[in-house]
């Protein structure tokens, strides 16, 4: 009984089926160009050249430099602190002028110039 | 192995085998990648087209694959123990016309289904110039119909349909399983009939 109603079911799908590809038959390919082997042979001539081309200094800097991208702002970082505590320590912190106990309150500085302003300088 | 471009049935009896070109080619012939190149370039070409569904882009793609292979060769990247060298070959043809769709799809201006019929095989067909642009025109609309279908199910589809291979060599090339093969090909061929109902139940039959 289930044979009856699958039968013409099949039928219809590999109907269908066939219909489906003889209709996909009609998009048709490509052919390759006449000149697709010596392309070929170009571009792994050109791809070997590059290869056994030697590196241009600069790329070979660049190369050093980009792929250590945290090294360099590590070594970036330290230079900074070095030459920051360097000037620090090699910077009076008292020059002449206003003298005060508190090196922030000093005269020259933005702090020290404020209170000079605000107070007449009578401080 | 056997190709299949344009839908025609074309058996090779290569004169060497596949993997002793490769050995050839290991030893430095480069007349062994020529032939190599021969047998494998149609079939190779009309995989990418269909799945790229551009010609020119399709010929760029294509010899990308070849210089590819080349290279892979010649670093013995690659072992008779690959299994067949077809099916290696279709996997390095896969990846490379994946690349093309990622590339597109960074840059949208290209459009997927753009078609360029430069390399249509008109001539030769024994059609009149009507009865040929609306070939054409039914090739287009498979084409877009085809682009449609998710990555997976395009490449099994294109594989087992216009490349004729067997699902067991699909299922190698895919790296899955032949029941996965079968179940994308039915959905594929699913979605194909209902997109081109129009085309199936009218289009063809006018013409008959």
């Amino acid at each position: 009984m289930f044979e009856r109603h699958l039968r013409p079911e099949s039928g219809k799908t590999q109907e269908g089926d066939e219909r489906l590809a003889a209709l996909l038959q009609e998009w048709k390919g490509v052919e390759p160009q006449s000149n697709f082997e010596s392309c070929v042979w170009r571009r792994i001539r050109a791809a070997s050249a590059l290869e056994q081309r030697p590196l241009p200094a600069l790329t070979v800097l660049r190369d050093w430099f980009v792929p250590r991208t945290a090294w360099a702002n590590a070594m970036a970082a330290a230079a900074g602190i070095i030459v920051g505590v360097g000037l620090a320590l090699s910077t009076p912190a008292m020059r002449d002028g206003h003298q005060t106990n508190e090196p922030l309150l000093h005269s020259q500085t933005l702090t020290g110039s404020y209170l000079t302003m605000v107070t007449g300088g009578t401080r | 192995m056997r190709c299949c471009p344009n839908g025609e049935m074309m058996s090779i009896e290569p004169e060497h085998n596949d993997w002793s070109l490769v050995e050839q080619i290991k030893a430095g012939d480069n007349q062994a990648f020529d032939e190599l190149m021969d047998r494998y370039k149609r079939p190779i070409l009309s995989f990418v087209y269909r799945m790229i569904g551009d010609a020119v882009e399709a010929e760029d793609v294509a010899q990308d694959v070849f210089v590819r292979a080349y290279r892979s060769i010649c670093t013995s990247r690659v072992h008779e123990t690959a299994g067949q060298f077809s099916t290696w070959l279709f996997q390095v043809a896969r990846n490379a016309a994946l690349d093309c769709l990622r590339r597109r799809k960074r840059h949208p201006t290209q459009s997927l289904t753009a078609l360029d019929d430069s390399g249509e095989n008109v001539p030769g067909t024994g059609r009149t110039a009507h009865e040929e642009s609306a070939v054409k025109e039914i090739g287009e609309q498979i084409a877009a119909a085809v682009a449609l279908l998710p990555e997976d199910q395009r490449t099994a589809f294109v594989l087992a349909e216009y490349n004729d291979l067997a699902h067991a060599e699909i299922a190698e090339i895919m790296k899955c399983s032949v029941k996965s093969v079968e179940s994308r090909l039915y959905r594929a061929k699913q979605f194909l009939s209902d997109k081109l109902g129009d085309l199936l139940h009218y289009g063809i039959l006018a013409r008959k």
